[in-house]
């Protein structure tokens, strides 16, 4: 059987190759007919999205300013990148919110709301009805993350535990009883988280509350949780736990024989979703998630039996084990580290990243995890074991110790990845800003001509702008667009008293977000024209209020500064 | 220690409260506007704003019941134009002075429910972060004024 074990790995990873689907970057909306903030004169016929990639709707319905839904018979209609939804007849006067949930092939749900008015706007009511739709995603969202790591500890112990015994300790056919069921239940419990899984992803997308029962046990549900990609995925991995709990059931028939390639088939799902895999061109990202996946789970899988065997075995036949698997774990855990290093450096773009973002942030915490447990992985290889093999006293009490916290360390671990899935990759948010600014600037074109009743006047402005003034009457007028978190383009006006453009020697931008710990961020700029400052691509990742300060140099002997806070959404 | 610690905060709450009671830090005074000749045109409105209390403000917003719509605005040089550019907000730091004036920050008012004419006053309220909702008394000059007198 070990002989064939290479053969049945590639094969398994050229499956996983070939049923991939072809997946695209985050799902990011275009465009919306109404558009945002729309003031229309008679109600429309219909609802329109468009998104950069084909997506698979979920929830799409259309609140009035009670709260109800006005769109209740309607099913959403996608047809290519678009989502059309009708909208019933003599719809009266006000404002409706438009809310939507799609999911775009990286099995990320992407929601939104839009905000339109018939004939005028209502008065007030509408931020705390915008509240309301997004607690109701954000419940699904903390059981999605649950549920994933349920699925992760199953498949770290059962699948992970398979390949340790088949391939270091090759006992999978003498399994003693206990550790048999061990495994079974573990695959049993990834069996349900996974089922659980495509049933919350239909949740989400559906916006379903909690409380409602009936619609959580409705099969539409379930059918729209199985149709993304994280629901294909899902099945994938409750199907082949399935078949690895059957053949841990028969160790000894001939069942058992698809112990390996059960654990295989079910590790490589997760190959099939997720941000890892539409971070990159496939070829590369597919395998590299498939070896990261592949390697964690053997490494922290082995853990469990390490653990036991320490204590229960003599001493001899423990250190025999602990050889075996050492001689494995080196390059396997070099190779871990390299594969998990290419997606993070796909999925944050840069550095500074890591620090900045929500996804960075947490990416950055299981690092500081996976750093601790190579620590204690190299104090057990270098001085326990052989400290073992010395016979000295407690040295199995204390590999068992140092066995057993890095146990706990897997599962901090394999808790942090599980809430990476819940937050957009750096990549998304930076695709995100770009695609709005572009669309506020195309909307900004059209609203001359288009049905917006408060005729244009002026260009409103698509970000925020603030005026302020240093000594002697100095001014600038700093312009942020879109102001949303991701890239910001920001222009800068300085004027003199007198109202004419303020020629500087050199201007200085710095960025920061003291309540963040976003530690300031400085930009060189050069004028445009006399007096006219632009940074196209400033770095604003997180939401809430910015502070912008301009150094200004007018003569060698004269610097003035600018300082303001700009709220970003 | 906590006790005395909530009394001295309390305090320093009501004082702050009474001091700006007593004198508001912000000020608006010379508010103008330019005649006009019809309803339903633009009207633009300038002012001088000064600030003499100890905390930074924000002007955020504009409105006069004579207007569909009050906005703050700024003439600004991009090359050889001149752009008018639509503004959020104005900082007001302790000890600024600023004046609206032609060429540069203004409220504009469009889509006037009457026209404007010399002589009138109308009311213009100005939002601040911290100072609230300012009411102000705006005089109507004649059509070619360029300044208050």
């Amino acid at each position: 059987m070990g002989r064939y074990t290479p053969i049945i790995f590639y094969l398994l990873m050229a499956a996983a190759l070939l049923v991939a689907r072809p997946a695209f970057a985050h799902a990011v909306l275009l465009e919306s007919v109404p558009g945002d903030n729309a003031v229309l004169a008679a109600a429309p016929a219909e609802v329109l999205l468009r998104f950069d990639e084909p997506v698979t709707p979920g929830r799409v319905e259309v609140l009035n300013s009670s709260g109800e839904s006005v769109t209740a018979d309607e099913r959403p209609v996608s047809k290519d990148n678009e989502v059309h939804l009708a909208l019933p007849k003599g719809l009266s006067q006000g404002t409706y919110l438009l809310t939507y949930r799609v999911t775009s092939l990286d099995s990320h749900p992407v929601g939104g709301t839009i905000v339109f008015s018939i004939g005028r706007p209502s008065q007030g009511g509408i931020a705390a009805l915008e509240e309301k739709v997004a607690e109701r995603g954000s419940i699904w969202g903390l059981l999605a993350t649950a549920a994933r790591l349920l699925l992760f500890i199953s498949l770290v112990g059962a699948a992970g535990g398979t390949l340790f015994h088949t391939l270091v300790a090759h006992d999978l056919w003498r399994l003693d009883d206990a550790t048999r069921h061990r495994l079974v239940a573990l695959a049993l419990l990834g069996f349900v988280a996974a089922i659980l899984g495509i049933g919350i992803e239909g949740a989400a997308l559906k916006g379903t509350r909690l409380a409602n029962i009936e619609g959580l046990l409705s099969a539409s549900l379930w059918r729209m949780g199985e149709r993304t990609s994280l629901g294909f995925s899902l099945t994938v991995a409750a199907l082949a736990l399935l078949l690895l709990l059957l053949a841990l059931e028969r160790t000894r028939g001939r069942l058992s024989l698809l112990a390996l390639p059960a654990s295989l088939a079910a590790l490589a799902s997760l190959a099939l979703t997720g941000h890892a895999v539409t971070a990159g061109p496939l070829w590369l990202t597919v395998p590299v998630l498939a070896i990261h996946v592949l390697v964690a789970a053997f490494w922290l899988g082995s853990l469990w039996p390490l653990w036991q065997a320490v204590g229960e075995r003599p001493p001899e036949s423990a250190l025999a084990l602990l050889r075996l698997f050492s001689a494995i774990a080196l390059p396997a855990v070099l190779l871990l580290v390299a594969a998990g290093a290419t997606l993070a450096c796909l999925q944050l773009g840069r550095l500074g990243e890591l620090f900045t973002t929500a996804y960075g942030l947490r990416l950055a915490s299981k690092l500081a995890f996976v750093l601790v447990l190579l620590l204690f992985a190299a104090l057990n290889r270098f001085w326990l074991t052989p400290a073992l093999a010395a016979r000295r006293g407690q040295a199995a009490h204390r590999l068992r110790i140092s066995i057993g916290l890095e146990i706990v360390l897997a599962i901090a671990i394999l808790a942090a990845t599980s809430s990476l899935g819940e937050v957009p990759p750096p990549r998304a948010l930076i695709l995100e800003a770009e695609a709005q600014a572009a669309n506020a600037q195309a909307a900004n074109g059209t609203a001359m001509g288009g049905m917006n009743m408060g005729e244009a006047a002026m260009p409103s402005s698509p970000g925020f702008s603030v005026v302020i003034f240093a000594e002697g009457g100095r001014g600038a007028e700093i312009e942020l667009s879109p102001a949303r978190t991701g890239t910001n383009t920001i222009t800068i006006h300085l004027f003199d008293a007198a109202g004419r453009p303020l020629a500087a020697q050199q201007v200085t931008i710095e960025l920061s977000q003291p309540a963040a710990g976003v530690e300031s961020m400085e930009h060189k700029l050069t004028a445009e024209y006399p007096g006219l400052y632009r940074w196209a691509n400033a770095p604003m990742p997180l939401a809430g209020n910015w502070k912008i300060q301009l150094l200004v140099l007018i003569s060698d002997f004269e610097e003035i500064r600018f300082e303001t806070l700009v709220p970003l959404r | 220690m906590l006790k005395r610690f909530l009394l001295i905060l309390f305090a320093g709450l009501l004082w702050a409260a009474m001091a700006s009671a007593a004198d508001p830090a912000i000020k608006i005074d010379k508010a103008w506007a330019r005649a006009t000749m019809q309803p339903g045109a633009t009207g633009v409105v300038y002012l001088t704003l000064s600030n003499s209390g100890p905390a930074a403000d924000r002007l955020v917003g504009v409105s006069s019941p004579v207007a569909a719509e009050a906005g703050l605005h700024i003439m600004v040089m991009e090359g050889t134009v001149m752009q008018m550019r639509p503004v959020d907000a104005l900082d007001v730091k302790p000890g600024d002075s600023i004046q609206f004036k032609p060429g540069g920050l203004h409220i504009m008012l469009t889509n006037l429910k009457q026209a404007l004419k010399q002589g009138q006053h109308f009311p213009l309220t100005l939002d601040f972060e911290k100072a609230g909702r300012i009411e102000v008394e705006v005089t109507v000059l004649p059509l070619g004024a360029s300044a208050y007198p």
